[in-house]
């Protein structure tokens, strides 16, 4: 297998339908380095996506985050699309590819969600034998995201945690840290995300996601991408990034999405704080 | 209970026009998996409410609601790829509407037409083979971005839903974001359908044509067919030939 060059760093923004002309057709900001986007969106798509797609690489490095190869699903991976997904890979020349732990479709029945996996030794086979298979077959590394769950489906084995943990270990993955899911998590189900995070093998981590949540009215607080990056987020992240060092961090916001400078004053402070965090600095 | 089960259960949870007691039981913490329950099949019904809002408002919410509950119970999404949703909506919808007798007649009409829309705006026009000058002699390539309706009733914005056969072509050009729409003739539709199927000439599709319509083929007739082409040239309706 090729090895892919690090080649993005700083702090990055998803590529949306709904913010994609003013982002593509702004002066450059120094604070944005790159844009993520979920593949499933783009391959086998013309018209205005594939023009997105062509502008924003002329731009900036485009880094890949899946939504529908849950690594935890049972069943066989989609040969096709995992050929599709490998050709797209190598047009972008993207340095690696990310997915959820997670499963979302049995039986081949499509969820269009992130749906959560026991904390089990039987989904730890699964999940690295699978990652495993996915790496071989699109030639490049495979990040692994750690998700946001409301209820744990069934008895656990272990904390989510060690789940993670045993997973990336034993299928060499690399970690992409989604800072927003871990105090989600940790609140919804009372731990300690500083904790958390000190136990992940920082050495392993390839990126860093950040996003808002909304708190409804069960008391649950769901990972909607539809908000601000909370307070408690922004100090996670901080903590993060002082252990990590500089690697790139992407804001995340799908839906209800604020005016152009709102998002360009986030990246701002995210910015400030990767700075800050790491001692990296931006000409 | 094994991963595979348990992932069955919360599909079951999710799908399930009824939410299973047993299941809720086997999974523990209800409200947290009725929140799951919500959240996905609210996406999901959005996606559905923005590329179908005239087909909805004919239909009626509660009929709209009914095939969605039945789409998602019974013949449940299987596409990843989440704008094509849509189109597998439509596809369990249509028997259900047509079997209504208490919705408009135009409602199967209308989805089609707005399902049409809706997939040519992510269509890639051009095919990945290479793609020659337009030649009576060679297969017509038609743009890619493209759907044929015949339909039995005019559902286009700018019409009143009468019955009466209406032949479109919808097609988005490879510039633009958007599907442009065409109302064609009877024989102007046949032409277009058999040119793109048929692995045959441009000359013979044209022959065909004309004798399947009892058309004769004189120079008033092909002064018309090509002037015709040279409109779906110029639209980029036909891309050329190979």
């Amino acid at each position: 297998m090729a090895t892919h060059e690090l080649k993005v760093n700083g702090v990055g923004i998803g590529l949306r339908q709904a913010i994609a002309e003013p982002l593509l057709t702004s002066a450059p900001a120094p604070e944005l380095r790159f844009v993520e986007l979920h593949p499933e969106n783009y391959v086998q798509r013309g018209g205005r996506f594939r023009s997105m797609l062509e502008r924003a690489r002329a731009r900036w490095p485009v880094l890949t985050h899946g939504l529908t190869l849950g690594v935890g699903a049972v069943e066989p991976f989609d040969r096709q699309y995992v050929q599709t997904l490998r050709r797209f890979l190598a047009e972008i020349d993207a340095p690696w590819h990310s997915e959820h732990l997670c499963f979302s479709s049995p039986d081949g029945v499509m969820l269009h969600d992130l749906m959560p996996l026991p904390f089990r030794r039987e989904a730890v086979e699964v999940a690295v034998a699978r990652i495993r298979e996915l790496r071989d077959a699109i030639e490049r590394p495979v990040a692994i995201e750690n998700i946001s769950y409301y209820a744990h489906p069934g008895e656990a084995e272990m904390s989510e945690e060690d789940f993670l943990l045993e997973v990336l270990e034993r299928a060499d993955a690399k970690l992409l840290l989604d800072v927003n899911n871990v105090f989600v998590n940790c609140t919804n189900h009372q731990t300690d995300p500083k904790q958390f995070i000190d136990r992940m093998p920082l050495g392993r981590v390839v990126q860093l996601h950040v996003a808002g949540h909304s708190r409804l009215d069960n008391g649950l607080i769901v990972d909607t991408h539809g908000e601000a990056v909370r307070e408690g987020v922004y100090s996670l992240l901080e903590h993060t990034l002082a252990r990590t060092g500089p690697v790139p961090v992407l804001l995340e916001r799908d839906q209800n999405f604020p005016s152009f400078e709102e998002l360009r004053a986030e990246l701002g402070r995210i910015h400030a704080i990767y700075e800050r965090a790491t001692g990296a600095t931006w000409a | 209970m094994g991963l595979i089960d348990l992932q069955r259960q919360i599909l079951s949870l999710c799908f399930d026009e009824v939410p299973s007691e047993a299941a809720l039981g086997a999974l523990g913490q209800r409200d947290a998996w009725l929140t799951y329950r919500e959240m996905i099949r609210d996406r999901l019904l959005r996606e559905l409410r923005i590329a179908l809002p005239r087909t909805r408002a004919l239909v009626g919410d509660g009929a709209f609601q009914a095939a969605f509950v039945h789409h998602l119970a019974h013949e449940p999404p299987r596409t990843r790829f989440f704008r094509e949703v849509v189109c597998e909506f439509v596809a369990c919808a249509l028997p259900l509407w047509a079997a209504d007798a208490a919705l408009h007649p135009a409602s199967c009409d209308l989805a089609r037409y707005e399902l049409a829309l809706w997939e040519v705006r992510d269509l890639a026009a051009r095919p990945d083979e290479p793609v020659a000058e337009f030649s009576f002699e060679g297969v017509a390539v038609l743009s890619r971005a493209l759907r044929l309706l015949p339909l039995d009733y005019a559902v286009r914005s700018e019409d009143a839903l009468e019955a009466r056969p209406t032949f479109l072509c919808v097609q988005r050009p490879e510039d633009a974001e958007r599907g442009k729409v065409w109302k064609l003739t009877p024989s102007t539709f046949q032409l277009l359908s058999r040119l793109a199927r048929e692995d045959k000439s441009a000359s013979e599709v044209i022959r065909d044509t004309a004798q399947a319509s009892g058309a004769r083929i004189d120079a008033k007739y092909l002064d018309s067919v090509c002037e015709t082409l040279a409109q779906f040239l110029e639209a980029g309706i036909i891309l050329g030939s190979r």
